[in-house]
């Protein structure tokens, strides 16, 4: 049984249709890349899965299980973490406590250890855990937003945009980082990018939205070859 | 003028004073800075602590210092139906709510007049008697209040600062949609934060009523206390009620045994004015951008 299913998905903002027709499955310990233009429905995939936005037509499993209906704090429960579009971090509060918020779900003992493990992760979160979340550059508040969803220790986790207004040295940090998480903890993540030739190196398979619906899918290294995806996504 | 015995009088009001109007304010600006209501019927909750303590402690006689939080969280809990009801409607709408809980004031405050008529009674003092320092008088009714508000403030700034629900209370305040995204269940946390600044208003109702008098108008007072102390600190800051409350409370005691009460009012209003024009963000809050 796949970690998560997708089916048919539609999501609607009102009358406005943020995706109509997008389908994958992704099993435990594999990554995904849900690459396309802004609009093609990355961010409103995600939202769907965590109970953000109404999607009136279409499927979600995870684990099997039915996500209709239900919240977004009892998804998170479930083992979904989020980092989402623009970080949003907690301003006011220092980097220790947004590290802490995310480990809200879990008991304190493993929050502390949690928290050793993200400074293990990207250092400069310990250097400045003292300080202001809104004080740190786009880059560190990047690495606190994924720290804070890494806290949870989920079995999913969903990256929204994570390259975006970051300089390339940066992303690339960021993807060696994604990468060595996976390695050591065998995470499961979807990476939502506009940024095609960054996530499908980073990521081993990938899904292509146009127009909020999904057209190709297959292996990045595959993809990465095949000219339509060349032509319309990698700039070759 | 200046006696050295007079000023020391008008530091004790000013700091029983400052207790009341921060414990006021404080769950005022709670309720707007986590889910932006501009809780209007403010005053109604403080007015009931009011009713509940005159009960519980003036009528059944239970002990002072457990008859003061007792009645202020059975108002607390009791207004759950309310946040139910009404409140949940407004969260995230600041102009609504202004209205709806306006009417919702109203509702209260009649539907009192209907029960307890509305003519003025009084709360027992806590203690009978002074205390005597070099000279200046203090009740000792009022070294009580300044005690159960402080323990109440005390309390409140550890649990948000070291615990764990204050801490998702912290981050709901900042960012709900991303609170619950950590598995923080903002329903509940809401209903939290609603309890905990109805206890401090209805706590506050009831010390208000015992150093004034109780009716089903008092309320309006209080209100505006609120009102003031959070557009002097700024909406939504918990050190600007601090500053605020203290500033309010310490202005009103000096200017009222120097120049009479009339002036102390006038004064801070016109305090207010002039902020709204030069700082509308308060002293201690921020600007919208």
């Amino acid at each position: 049984m796949p970690l998560l299913q997708v089916t048919d998905l539609q999501v609607r903002y009102g009358r406005i249709l943020g995706t109509n027709g997008i389908s994958f499955s992704l099993e435990a310990g594999e990554s995904l890349a849900l690459v396309g233009s802004n609009g093609a429905g990355k961010s409103s995939t995600l939202k769907a899965i965590l109970g953000m936005a109404e999607w009136p037509q279409g499927q979600i499993l995870l684990d099997g299980q039915d996500l209709r209906g239900s919240k977004t704090s009892d998804i998170v429960r479930q083992g979904v973490g989020f980092s989402p579009e623009g970080r949003r971090v907690f301003p006011m509060m220092s980097v220790a406590d947004n590290l802490r918020a995310g480990a809200f779900t879990r008991p304190r003992e493993e929050a502390a250890e949690r928290m050793e493990a993200m400074f293990a992760y990207f250092p400069r979160l310990r250097e400045r855990a003292g300080q202001r979340a809104s004080s740190l550059s786009g880059g560190e508040q990047q690495m606190l937003a994924i720290g804070r969803a890494l806290m949870s220790r989920p079995r999913l986790l969903l990256l929204d945009e994570p390259s975006l207004g970051l300089a390339p040295i940066i992303v690339e940090r960021i993807g060696e980082i994604i990468e060595e998480v996976q390695r050591r903890e065998g995470l499961t993540f979807i990476l939502a990018e506009q940024n095609a030739n960054w996530a499908m190196r980073v990521a081993k398979r990938a899904v292509i939205l146009e127009l909020g619906r999904s057209t190709i899918a297959g292996d990045c290294a595959t993809l990465l070859d095949d000219p339509r995806v060349q032509n319309a996504y990698l700039g070759l | 003028m200046l006696s050295p015995i007079l000023l020391g009088q008008a530091v004790v009001n000013g700091i029983s004073l400052s207790a009341i109007y921060i414990l006021v304010a404080l769950g005022f600006t709670l309720l707007f800075g986590i889910m932006r209501v501009v809780n209007f019927a403010h005053g109604a909750f403080a007015m009931l602590g009011g009713y509940a303590l005159y009960y519980v402690y003036g009528r059944w006689g239970v002990p002072y210092l457990i008859a003061a939080p007792l009645s202020a969280l059975g108002v607390a809990l009791a207004a759950l139906v309310l946040e139910r009801l009404v409140y949940r409607w407004f969260y995230q709408k600041m102009f609504q709510s202004m209205i709806g809980l306006l009417g919702l004031e109203m509702a209260i405050v009649f539907t009192a007049v209907i029960i307890w008529d509305p003519h003025e009674r009084s709360v027992p003092a806590a203690l009978a008697g002074i205390v005597e320092v070099g000279g200046i008088i203090v009740p000792t009714d009022k070294l009580v209040i300044v005690g159960v508000a402080a323990v109440a403030l005390a309390a409140f700034y550890l649990f948000t600062k070291f615990s764990k629900y204050g801490l998702a209370m912290r981050a709901a305040a900042q960012d709900v949609e991303i609170a619950a995204a950590q598995g923080i269940d903002t329903t509940r946390i809401y209903q939290l934060a609603f309890v905990i600044a109805i206890f401090m208003a209805a706590l506050a109702g009831g010390f208000y009523a015992q150093t004034y008098a109780l009716s089903p108008l008092m309320g309006e007072r209080p209100l505006m206390m609120a009102f003031i102390v959070v557009i002097l600190g700024g909406m939504g800051s918990i050190p600007g009620v601090a500053l605020g409350g203290i500033i309010l409370g310490f202005a009103e005691s000096f200017l009222g045994t120097f120049y009479g009460g009339s002036v102390a009012v006038f004064a801070s209003f016109g305090a207010v004015i002039l902020l709204l024009i030069f700082r509308p963000w308060g002293l201690l809050g921020t600007p919208e951008t």
